[in-house]
C-alpha cells in the first residue's frame, strides 16, 4: 500500500478498531469519547461503528475510570481507557501506581493486568500549567508499568497494537502536537505490530548519538537537517518504549560517536533522560565517550501559559542544534 | 470440657521488637481472669503496651520477674484455660521465616591503585582507555578541550606538546646559523631540467643520494672540508627531511656502497624518526654535501644553500606535470670548483639517473 | 489438609448449614487468634490486621454466592479470604514468607488473591478495591457471565473519593456488584461519629441512586439475607445495592494499637456481642445444633488451623532470586 500519509489521531484509531475487531474483550472507556469522539478527536467515529457498550463514555471520573479498567482487566477483559489530558492521570494515581501496576507482582503471578491508558501528553497548545505536562517520568519510577511513546503516525500505529497485546498495564503517552501531524512514512492499512522495548534507531550519523522520544524525534531530526549542513552529523535513537529500556543501539552508536546528547520535554530535573545518562555512564559505554554527556531538557517550571514563554520553557529545534554543535565542535 | 495449659508470651507487638521490659504484673497465682483482662503491661522500644488475657481461665505460675527484660517468646505467665488458645511454639530451632543469607567469604583482592599523577589529570574517558592502552603517561599530553581536559584527539592525534614550540625555534635558529656562515663564501648555482623521473623517484631519495656519491667520490676535490682543506675518507650525503621541530639533516655516509634496497629502507626509517623528532645521533654529523629532495612536494626548484664547509649542495624539484621533467639545481664553492666543472657535474648527475 | 467445600444457602436452612456457618466463624477467628500467636512470637513479619468480632459478615455474605463469583476485600480481610473458601495453608505461609505462600511471600497479610476461589485480592489502600470490584462487574456485565461481584471496603473507605466515583460508575451502568460497609465503627482511630455526620452509612448511596440498608453485622442471618437480596437484585440487571452492616474490631487496628480511642468498657459490651456466640444461642434455641455439634465445630476449627500452620511452616522460604521476574507477565509469543 502506497502513499498511506495518516496523522497520529488516525493511526491510532485504525489500531484501536484493528483491536476492536480483532478481540472481543477490547473495548474502549473514557471521557467524551463516544459521540464527540475524544478530546483530540482520535476517537472519532468508533462510536458509531462498535456502539455504546464497546466505546464506552463515563462520567468524569477518573479514579473511577482506570479502577473500573483494572478490575475489568482482572476479570477477562482488555480495556483501552483515554484519559483527556495525562495531567489528570493526577486524579488516578492509586489505580495506576499502587492498584494496576502491582497486582500481578503482590499476588504472586495469579492475577494480570492487561490495560492500555492513552493520554495526551506535552506542551504546545497554551493550555498551561496543568494541560501541558510531561509525566513519562513519574510512570518509569513505577516498576511494573511499561511506558511507550509514540513518535510518529506509523510508530503509533505498531505501538499501540502491540500494547492492546500486551498483558500488562501500558501507559501510552501521545503528544498532543503531533496528533494532527501526518507522518512522512506510509502507514500500511492493516496490523503489524512494532514490539515493546526495543528501541529505533532514527538515522546514523558519526559525530553525536541523541536520544529523544516523542515530538522531540521530530525536533532533533529537523536539527539534523540543519547540522548535517554543517557538517555535523547526528545519529537519532528514539527509545519508543522508556520503560523497559532498551540501551543496546545507545552503546552501539557511542562506540562509533563517543558523544551523547539526551533531549526530552519534561523538566530535566528527575527525568527519564537520567536513566540513559546514568546507564551510559555506570555501563559499558564510558570508556568509549569523548565529550562529557550533554542533556537538553524543560525547565524545571510549571508549563507557562504565554506562547514565548511556553516555547521558552521546553527545548526547540534552535536548542537542540545549538548544544549540539557545541559539544561536537568542543570535544574533538 | 477440659483444661488446657497456656503459656502467655512476652509478645512483639511492633515490627521492630526484639524484647520487652516487664513493667508491672497485674495478676497473682490463683487469680480466674476473663478473656481481655490485663495480665501485665511491657514496655518496648516504641510504646508501652498491656498484654491481655486471651481467654477465660486461672493463672497457674508467674515465671517474669518486673523489670527484666525478656525476649520476645519467652513465657511471662502460665494460664490454665477452658478454651484451647492458638499457640505454637517453634521456638527450636530458629524458624525458617527468617532468610539468613550466609554472606560469602570475602577474599581479599589486591586493588588496582590509580596512580595518584593520574588522579588530577582531567581526560575523557576514551582518553584515558587510549592512554592506558599504550602506556602513555597523560600528564604529557597537552590538554586542548575545554576546563583543561584532554581530549581523544589530544591524544590519538597529538598535536604538539608544550615544549615543542621552543625546540622547534632552537632548531630554526640552528639552521640559520649553519646557513649564515657560509653566506660569504663565492658560490654559483647552476639548473637544468631533468628527463629522469618515476621510477629513479620511486626509490625515495635512494637513486639521487647514491649517484650523487659517486660523483663526488670520482672527483675528489670536492669532497672535502673547507676548514682544514683536507680530502674526506668517506662521502656524507646530508638528506634534508621534515622533522617536527622544523628541518633535519641525517647524513648518510657512503651511500654509494651500499645495496639500492637497503639504502631505500634507511632513508625511508630515517624520515619516519626524523618526523618524530628523533634522528639518531650517528647521522647528525659526518656531511660532505647536501641534498634538497622536493620531488614528492608540489615545489618546482629552490636554490641549495651550502652547508659549513661542504663544497657542493643539490636540490630536486617536483616534475613538471606536462613533461615530467624536474629542474635540478647545484651550487658550488667557487674557491673549489669553477661554473664549467659544476655544469659538467651537473650534466654528469642528470645523465646517470 | 483440605479446604471445606463452599456452602450455598441459609446459614439456618439445615444442620449442615448451620455447622458450615459455625465451622467457618470459627476457623476465621482461630486462624486469626494463630496469626497472632506467631506475630507475638516474631515469627511473623510486618504488620496484620485483625477482624476478630466481625466473623459474620464475610461467612453470611459468602454464603450467598457461587464459587464463580468474585469479592474484593480489605487489609482486614483473612475473613473473607477464608469464606470464600482459601486453602489456610497457603494463607499463613504467605504469611510466614514461604514460596508456597499465595504470593510466593511477595504480598503478605494485605495482598491475598485467590483466583480460583474468585478473590480478586486484598488491598493495602483504603477503598482501593471498591472501584477494581466495579471493573470486575462491568466484565462480567460485558461478558455475559451471570455473576455478581462483592466489594467489601470498612467505612474509613467512606471517606475516600474511590467510593463515590466506583458508587456512581456503578449505579449509572446498572453492574452487577454489591457494595459492603464493614462499619466496625473506627477508621484506625477516628470513630465514625467523628468522621461522617451520618446517622447511617447506607443513606450514602442515595445520592448514587443505590438503594441503601444498615443492619447488624454480626448477626450471620441477617447478613446472609441482606446479601441475598442484593446479588439477586444485581444479577437481574437492576444494578448495586450499598449495605452496612454494623460490627467491631475487639483487636487494635493493628498490632501496635494501645486502643487510646476507645474505651474497655465499649469493647467489653461489644464482646457481649459476638457473632459466634450471637450464632450458637440462635442454633440451640431452633433445635438445629447440640452443644456437642458446637463444640465439635470449634474442634475441627481449631485441628484444621493447627494442622495449616504445621504444613505452612514445612514451606520453603521464598527466593529473592525470582523477583525480578516476577514484575511483568511475560509476553506470550
Amino acid at each position: 500500500m502506497s502513499d498511506r500519509k495518516l496523522t497520529m489521531s488516525e493511526a491510532l484509531r485504525e489500531a484501536m478498531s484493528i483491536a476492536l475487531d480483532e478481540r472481543p474483550e477490547v473495548f474502549i472507556l473514557g471521557e467524551d469519547i463516544g459521540i464527540y469522539g475524544g478530546a483530540f478527536g482520535v476517537t472519532g467515529d468508533l462510536y458509531h461503528r462498535y456502539g455504546k457498550e464497546r466505546i464506552r463514555d463515563t462520567p468524569i471520573s477518573e479514579l473511577g475510570i482506570v479502577g473500573t479498567a483494572v478490575g475489568a482487566a482482572l476479570s477477562g477483559m482488555r480495556p483501552i481507557v483515554e484519559i483527556q489530558f495525562s495531567d489528570f492521570t493526577a486524579q488516578a494515581m492509586d489505580q495506576i501506581v499502587n492498584q494496576a501496576a502491582k497486582i500481578h507482582f503482590m499476588v504472586g503471578g495469579g492475577l494480570h493486568v492487561p490495560l492500555v491508558l492513552r493520554t495526551a501528553s506535552g506542551s504546545g497548545t497554551g493550555a498551561a500549567a496543568q494541560h501541558s505536562q510531561s509525566l513519562e517520568g513519574w510512570f518509569a519510577n513505577v516498576p511494573g508499568l511499561k511506558v511507550v511513546i509514540p513518535s510518529s503516525p506509523y510508530e503509533a500505529k505498531g505501538l499501540l497494537l502491540s500494547a492492546i497485546d500486551d498483558p500488562n498495564p501500558v501507559i501510552f503517552l501521545e503528544h498532543k502536537l503531533l496528533y494532527k501531524v501526518a507522518g512522512t512514512e506510509d502507514v500500511p492499512e492493516g496490523a503489524y505490530r512494532i514490539p515493546l522495548g526495543v528501541s529505533r534507531v532514527v538515522r546514523e550519523g558519526k559525530d553525536l548519538t541523541v536520544v529523544a522520544t516523542g515530538i522531540m524525534v521530530t525536533r532533533v531530526l529537523a536539527a539534523a537537517a540543519e547540522l548535517d549542513k554543517e557538517g555535523i552529523n547526528i545519529t537519532l535513537i528514539d527509545p519508543r518504549t522508556i520503560s523497559p529500556l532498551d540501551m543496546e543501539p545507545v552503546y552501539a552508536s557511542l562506540a562509533k560517536t563517543g558523544r551523547l546528547m539526551v533531549v526530552q520535554e519534561a523538566p530535566e530535573h528527575g527525568g527519564f533522560i537520567n536513566e540513559v545518562i546514568a546507564r551510559v555512564v555506570t555501563g559499558p559505554s564510558l570508556g568509549h565517550l569523548i565529550a562529557p554527556v550533554t542533556r537538553l531538557a524543560g525547565m524545571n517550571v510549571p508549563i507557562p501559559y504565554a506562547p514565548q514563554l511556553e516555547k521558552a520553557a521546553v527545548p526547540q529545534v534552535e536548542d537542540i542544534i545549538k548544544q549540539a554543535r557545541e559539544v561536537v565542535v568542543n570535544w574533538r | 470440657m477440659s483444661d488446657f495449659n497456656y503459656a502467655v508470651i512476652m509478645p512483639k507487638m511492633s515490627m521492630t521488637m526484639e524484647e520487652g521490659e516487664l513493667l508491672a504484673i497485674r495478676v497473682n497465682v490463683g487469680d480466674t481472669v476473663k478473656s481481655g483482662d490485663v495480665l501485665f503491661d511491657v514496655a518496648t522500644d516504641k510504646i508501652d503496651m498491656e498484654v491481655e488475657s486471651p481467654a477465660d481461665g486461672v493463672v497457674k505460675e508467674i515465671i517474669g520477674q518486673i523489670g527484666s527484660t525478656m525476649l520476645v517468646g519467652a513465657p511471662v505467665m502460665m494460664l490454665i484455660t477452658q478454651t484451647q488458645v492458638m499457640s505454637f511454639d517453634f521456638s527450636t530451632p530458629a524458624p525458617e521465616a527468617e532468610i539468613v543469607t550466609e554472606a560469602p567469604a570475602v577474599v581479599a583482592q589486591p586493588v588496582i591503585v590509580a596512580e595518584v599523577s593520574k588522579e588530577s589529570v582531567k581526560a575523557v574517558p576514551k582518553a584515558r582507555t587510549f592512554a592506558r592502552e599504550r602506556g602513555i603517561d597523560l600528564t604529557s599530553v597537552k590538554a586542548t578541550g575545554p576546563y583543561g581536559t584532554v581530549t581523544y584527539e589530544d591524544i590519538s592525534h597529538p598535536q604538539l606538546s608544550a615544549g615543542h614550540d621552543d625546540r622547534k625555534a632552537a632548531n630554526r635558529k640552528m639552521v640559520a646559523a649553519s646557513i649564515e656562515k657560509t653566506r660569504g663564501i663565492p658560490q654559483i648555482t647552476l639548473t637544468r631540467y631533468s628527463t629522469h623521473t618515476t621510477a629513479s623517484l620511486e626509490q625515495g631519495s635512494a637513486h639521487l643520494v647514491s649517484t650523487w656519491a659517486r660523483i663526488l667520490r670520482k672527483h675528489s676535490h670536492l669532497n672535502i672540508s673547507t676548514i682544514n682543506e683536507t680530502a674526506h675518507s668517506h662521502v656524507g650525503v646530508a638528506l634534508i627531511m621534515e622533522s617536527k621541530y622544523g628541518l633535519a639533516m641525517p647524513v648518510f655516509k657512503d651511500p654509494d656502497a651500499m645495496p639500492g634496497n637497503e639504502l631505500s629502507e634507511w632513508i625511508t626509517s630515517t624520515r619516519e624518526k626524523a618526523r618524530d623528532g628523533k634522528v639518531p645521533l650517528a647521522m647528525l654529523s659526518g656531511a660532505t654535501a647536501s641534498i634538497f629532495d622536493l620531488s614528492h612536494t608540489k615545489i618546482s626548484s629552490a636554490i641549495p644553500l651550502l652547508l659549513p664547509s661542504n663544497t657542493t649542495a643539490l636540490s630536486v624539484g617536483a616534475p613538471d606535470g606536462a613533461f615530467g621533467q624536474s629542474i635540478i639545481s647545484l651550487t658550488v664553492d667557487l674557491r673549489y670548483c669553477d661554473a664549467i666543472e659544476a655544469a659538467d657535474f651537473l650534466d654528469q648527475l642528470v645523465n646517470a639517473l | 489438609m483440605t479446604t471445606p467445600a463452599l456452602l450455598l444457602g441459609h446459614p439456618l436452612a439445615s444442620q449442615e448449614n448451620a455447622r458450615y456457618a459455625l465451622l467457618t466463624m470459627s476457623r476465621i477467628r482461630k486462624f486469626e487468634e494463630a496469626v497472632e500467636d506467631l506475630f507475638g512470637r516474631g515469627m511473623m513479619h510486618g504488620t496484620m490486621h485483625l477482624s476478630i468480632g466481625q466473623e459474620a459478615s464475610p461467612v453470611g455474605v459468602c454464603m450467598a454466592l457461587n464459587l464463580e463469583d468474585q469479592i474484593t476485600s480489605t487489609h482486614r480481610g483473612h475473613g473473607h479470604c477464608i469464606a470464600k473458601g482459601a486453602d489456610p495453608v497457603r494463607m499463613v505461609a504467605e504469611l510466614l514468607g514461604k514460596e508456597n505462600g499465595y504470593c510466593g511471600g511477595r504480598g503478605g497479610s494485605m495482598h491475598i488473591a485467590d483466583v480460583e476461589t474468585g478473590n480478586l485480592g486484598a488491598n493495602g489502600i483504603v477503598g482501593g478495591g471498591i472501584p477494581i470490584a466495579v471493573g470486575a462487574a462491568l466484565s462480567s456485565q460485558l461478558m455475559k457471565k451471570g455473576t455478581v461481584v462483592i466489594s467489601f471496603f470498612g467505612d474509613g473507605a467512606m471517606n475516600e473519593g474511590a467510593f463515590h466515583e466506583a458508587a456512581n460508575l456503578a449505579s449509572i451502568w446498572k453492574l452487577p456488584v454489591v457494595f459492603i460497609c464493614e462499619n466496625n465503627g473506627y477508621g484506625m482511630s477516628s470513630s465514625t461519629e467523628l468522621a461522617f455526620n451520618l446517622e447511617k452509612l447506607s443513606d450514602r448511596g442515595l445520592g448514587y441512586g443505590i438503594p441503601g440498608i444498615t443492619l447488624d453485622g454480626n448477626d450471620v442471618s441477617a447478613v446472609y439475607e441482606a446479601t441475598e437480596a442484593a446479588v439477586k437484585r444485581a444479577k437481574s440487571g437492576e444494578g448495586p445495592t450499598l449495605l452496612e452492616f454494623v460490627t467491631y474490631r475487639w483487636k487494635g487496628h493493628s498490632r501496635s494499637d494501645k486502643n487510646l480511642y476507645r474505651t474497655k468498657e465499649e469493647i467489653d459490651e461489644w464482646k457481649t456481642k459476638d457473632p459466634i456466640l450471637h450464632f450458637e444461642h440462635v442454633v440451640v434455641e431452633r433445635g438445629l445444633l447440640t452443644e456437642a455439634d458446637i463444640a465439635e465445630q470449634h474442634r475441627l476449627a481449631t485441628e484444621q488451623v493447627i494442622a495449616a500452620v504445621n504444613e505452612a511452616m514445612k514451606g520453603k522460604p521464598a527466593d529473592p532470586a525470582g523477583l525480578l521476574d516476577a514484575v511483568f507477565k511475560k509476553v506470550s509469543a
